[in-house]
């Protein structure tokens, strides 16, 4: 355990040497070879590189954020927001609940909780600024709204996890996506509650009629289209993962085409700015697994499964604990780099500990969608805090997403004690 | 203090083979020797790595020893999965004839990654698990079928049949929504992961083949070792192989009464009831066909441009054992 | 030498932009591929060998070639969060050190994917597919990505070095990224991991 803490310790002092993660990880498993191993470390990375990055599974993350890059630049996004806003706005909070509903669907498409968070915030800051809300609660709507893009499928998270703890990814995504409905639902009763007994909005909006509001609805059709071929072709046994976000790509390119966006240069951006994401991400990837490797060799993961059986935890205060340590590293950490580097520790202890590996992926995705909005590391209140206005104050993102963050711990404890949300929709399939 | 430390890699854990022979066979040494020899046994999934890239650690001597699954690394040597060629051997004693023959073969081919072969053992046939029918191997005709590596997706094709490329875990999935109609896998791992859930009928032709394992040293640390010490690991390792060349097909049954739901099933959770079809006399005749026309012709063509005598050799050891055997 | 290292470094930027548009349109290619086999599969019962095989050299290429180009955009993530609240000097100091280790890793990965490639020549490596493509190719593509990395990471260290020695403090900061975000994470502006 000793050991542990000290590559716990270790990470975060190069991480607030400000090194690139990357580096860190790798930086971190090479001094641990060198002092703890045989050194051979290095000699190794070539083939861990090479078959992390040449994984089937892994594939379909750059597919699906392709495919978020594509939909975003095919004009979806802001047809999106209109829609939904003339149908949020006379709720107690108004428009703020656009932000967490046009997250949800916009999150359908995308595999990307910072791709969700910076698509939706660029349309919401400008246009709920001008019409006077609290800008805390924007804030803090447009963060924690945005962390539904890794758990709504489809996700990069759990492609991760699904390939880390050999698990089906597809019954990974319809696993999550009861949970990802009730956690936009509790987000938008903190909202609710927020204003009525918080900070009452002064803001009045005008009655839509109905038929306006049924017309602006079929502008939502399209990014549904392109949600009901990636996931109904997993469910329907037409296609794996990989294959469904292929899929997703043709119908985003097509409907982009129908949007009149498709041009040649609109393609280009999208390619660098997935790869921007994809390229940073497999890096962490391969660092991460470097790291793990090393971790294994060094026994880490038997001393910890033995600590904690030694322990003698009661199933729940297990659970508790690792909500604690999730909670706490995901302070510092970035999700992905957390993710490979614990999952193989972890679950064969929660396993053992009765707990289904498919309720604990969306239950440690939820955790990491927390890692993204505390601070001081949390990529989604950095994303929000470049789009916002100069002269707003930082603090106020920090400040807005507190409530958020409580509901986020609300709803872990909800999932804890009801797994049925999780499990009930993939069995009820078989 | 110890004076030796030996990295061990193991294969998949949560099989028996591994978890109940190998790696307290490995442990045991550590008592046995007082400490003097430490050991430090990781399986792949322990290492997080997927066996692919195992001849290149061996070569490295990123692990002392290593357990390397032949079709995994057939990439990079393709003479050594000879042993395990689908449609070769339908029982285990054919195969252990095989794998005595062609031991030779193995070890010579090993010295050029730096290895010093120790030990060959089976698992699981790698049997067909289906979501519909199977009477006859000519069922799979117009299936979609998940299975991995060259030679399995070669016989499929003759047959008239899909290969599609799955990772484990998905296939579960993939059978129950039809995207697979059948997948191969070993009868415990397909009882554990409930394929027997999402499947009806179990084919009992090792398509995937035995998933057969060779125990290798890097030369180095073999050779940094005492004669009384190799000699120990030598006697120990030779019990092992024996004691799981007796295990597999005992293990292989426990795992297709639990999918069946036929004899007792000592496997815990709740048995299926499978359909259980063995490969007919017709059946092992259309295969050997595919066996001797395509399987072991295409074998022949991926080795000989690294192992120009791979062919002869081939003729001269195993097959002789598979002539023999058919009686002719 | 005043002009070389820019206009290399230019050069090289220009490279891994190229890298990613191509990179982009095999990965379309790859979907459109992917939907063929979708199609022909159920509906014929027919597969195209080795789209999934392709998809794998495909993502560990572009994902490879990606890496340059990630590091002119200061898209690799690194957090600056503390290191913006210390004097300039020292702040630099850190990032420029950021930037050299980045670059060791760069060039251990770079020197180890060559490695591999070469013994996958060495070994006649083949793909255990139907396919059974010859591996050294595509690692060969994937290994030029991480070596393009590393140059990319000497050139810049290069031109900032040349700017300290200058004395031009608005070209550091421009090489050390920090324009690129006010508070925080670099490059999370509107791209990121999840
Ligand atoms: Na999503
Ligand atoms: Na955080």
């Amino acid at each position: 355990m000793e050991a542990a803490f000290l590559f716990v310790a270790g990470l975060l002092i190069l991480l607030m040497l400000g090194l690139h993660v990357a580096s860190a990880l790798i930086l971190l498993a090479f001094g641990a070879d060198q002092l703890l191993s045989n050194g051979m470390m290095v000699a190794s990375i070539g083939s861990i590189a090479w078959d992390k990055m040449n994984d089937f599974t892994l594939v379909a993350i750059p597919l699906f954020v392709m495919l978020g890059e594509i939909l975003i630049r095919g004009g979806v996004a802001d047809q999106l927001y209109s829609a939904l806003s003339v149908w949020m706005n006379r709720l107690p909070g108004g428009l703020l609940h656009t932000n967490i509903y046009a997250s949800t669907v916009f999150a359908a498409t995308s595999g990307s909780s910072v791709a969700t968070a910076a698509t939706i915030g660029t349309i919401a800051i400008p246009e709920l600024e001008a019409r006077g809300y609290n800008r805390r609660l924007i804030y803090g709507s447009l963060a924690s709204g945005g962390t539904l893009g890794v758990l709504i499928p489809p996700s990069i998270l759990m492609i991760v996890y699904g390939t880390l703890a050999d698990l089906s990814v597809s019954r990974l995504f319809i696993a999550a996506i009861v949970p990802g409905l009730l956690l936009a639902g509790m987000m938008s009763l903190t909202i609710i509650l927020i204003s009525i007994f918080i900070a009452p909005p002064k803001v009045r909006s005008e009655a839509v009629p109905l038929a306006q509001k049924l017309r602006m609805l079929l502008k939502v059709l399209p990014i549904l289209v392109v949600f009901f071929i990636v996931m109904g072709s997993i469910y329907g046994g037409l296609a794996t993962p990989t294959e469904a976000a292929a899929l997703g790509i043709v119908s985003a390119i097509v409907l982009a085409g129908l949007n009149r966006k498709l041009s040649v240069r609109m393609m280009h951006e999208a390619f660098l700015s997935a790869f921007r994401t994809t390229s940073m991400i497999m890096l962490i990837i391969v660092s991460a697994f470097c790291l793990n490797f090393i971790i294994s060799i060094l026994g880490l993961p038997q001393d910890a499964s033995r600590a904690i059986s030694e322990a003698g935890l009661s199933p729940y205060a297990l659970i508790w604990l690792l909500v604690l340590f999730y909670v706490v590293l995901g302070c510092f950490l970035e999700a992905v780099a957390m993710m490979v580097t614990t999952v193989g520790i972890v679950v064969p202890i929660v396993i053992a500990a009765g707990f289904d590996p498919l309720w604990f992926g969306v239950f440690l995705t939820i955790l990491m969608e927390i890692s993204l909005i505390t601070p001081p590391v949390g990529l989604n209140l950095y994303v929000i805090q470049n789009l916002r206005p100069k002269e707003s104050n930082i603090n106020d993102v920090f400040i807005g997403i507190a409530p958020f963050v409580g509901a986020f711990i609300a709803f872990v404890a909800i999932i804890i004690y009801l797994p049925e949300i999780v499990l009930w929709l993939p069995r009820s399939m078989d | 203090q110890a004076e030796t430390t030996i990295k061990v890699l193991g294969f998949w854990g949560n099989q028996p083979q591994i978890d109940d022979v190998d790696r307290p066979m490995w442990e045991s040494i550590e008592e046995e020797t007082d400490g003097r020899i430490e050991i430090q046994y990781l399986t792949l999934n322990e290492a997080g790595l997927n066996g692919s890239q195992a001849l290149r650690f061996l070569r490295r001597g990123q692990f002392d020893i290593m357990t390397i699954n032949p079709s995994y690394v057939s990439g990079d040597e393709p003479s050594l999965v000879a042993v395990d060629l689908p449609g070769l051997a339908y029982d285990y004693e054919t195969l252990r004839e095989i794998s005595d023959v062609y031991r030779p073969t193995m070890a010579e081919r090993l010295e050029r990654f730096d290895g010093v072969l120790l030990s060959h053992w089976p698992f699981n046939p790698q049997i067909v698990w289906c979501n519909e029918p199977v009477d006859s191997i000519t069922d799979l005709e117009g299936r979609k079928v998940r299975v991995s590596g060259a030679p399995a997706a070669d016989t499929l094709d003759e047959l008239g049949a899909t290969a599609v490329n799955l990772t484990g875990g998905e296939v579960y999935q993939a059978l129950e929504r039809g995207l697979v109609n059948c997948g191969s896998t070993g009868s415990t791992y397909g009882y554990r992961t409930k394929w027997h859930e999402v499947a009806n009928h179990l084919y009992n032709f090792p398509l995937g083949s035995y998933s057969q394992v060779v125990q290798v040293a890097n030369k180095t640390f073999w050779d940094s070792l005492s004669e009384e010490d190799q000699e120990m690991i030598r006697t120990k390792m030779a019990a092992a192989e024996d004691e799981l060349w007796a295990m597999a097909p005992r293990v292989h049954q426990q795992g297709v009464a639990c999918a069946t739901g036929e004899g007792t099933c000592e496997l815990g959770g709740e048995p299926g009831d499978m359909t259980f079809t063995e490969v007919s006399e017709a059946d092992k005749e259309v295969l050997a066909e595919i066996v001797n026309t395509v399987t072991i012709p295409n074998w022949k063509e991926s080795c000989t441009p690294i192992f120009p005598e791979c062919g002869e050799r081939f003729d001269e050891t195993i097959g002789q054992v598979i002539n023999g055997s058919d009686g002719s | 030498m005043k002009r070389i290292i820019p206009t290399a470094e230019r050069g090289l930027k220009a490279l891994s932009h190229t890298a990613c548009i191509l990179g982009g349109w095999f990965v379309i290619l790859l979907s459109v591929g992917i939907c063929i086999e979708v199609f022909l599969r159920k509906v014929f019962n027919e597969s195209l060998q080795g789209v999934d095989e392709y998809g794998g050299y495909a993502l560990a290429i572009t994902a490879s070639l990606g890496f340059a180009y990630c590091f002119y955009e200061h898209a690799h993530i690194r957090i600056d969060l503390l290191t913006r609240r210390l004097p300039r000097t020292l702040g630099r100091a850190l990032s420029i050190f950021a930037i050299v280790m980045l670059g060791v890793v760069a060039g251990l990965l770079g020197l180890q994917s060559i490695r591999l490639a070469q013994e996958s020549q060495l070994f006649m490596a083949f793909s255990n597919t139907p396919l059974r493509t010859p591996i050294v190719y595509p690692q060969a593509i994937w290994a030029a990505g991480f070596c393009l990395f590393f140059v990319a990471i000497v050139l810049r260290l290069l031109h900032i070095f040349q700017s300290l020695l200058s004395g031009d403090g608005d070209r550091l900061g421009d090489l050390l990224g920090e324009s690129t975000s006010d508070d925080g994470v670099e490059g999370s502006t509107r791209q990121g991991v999840e």
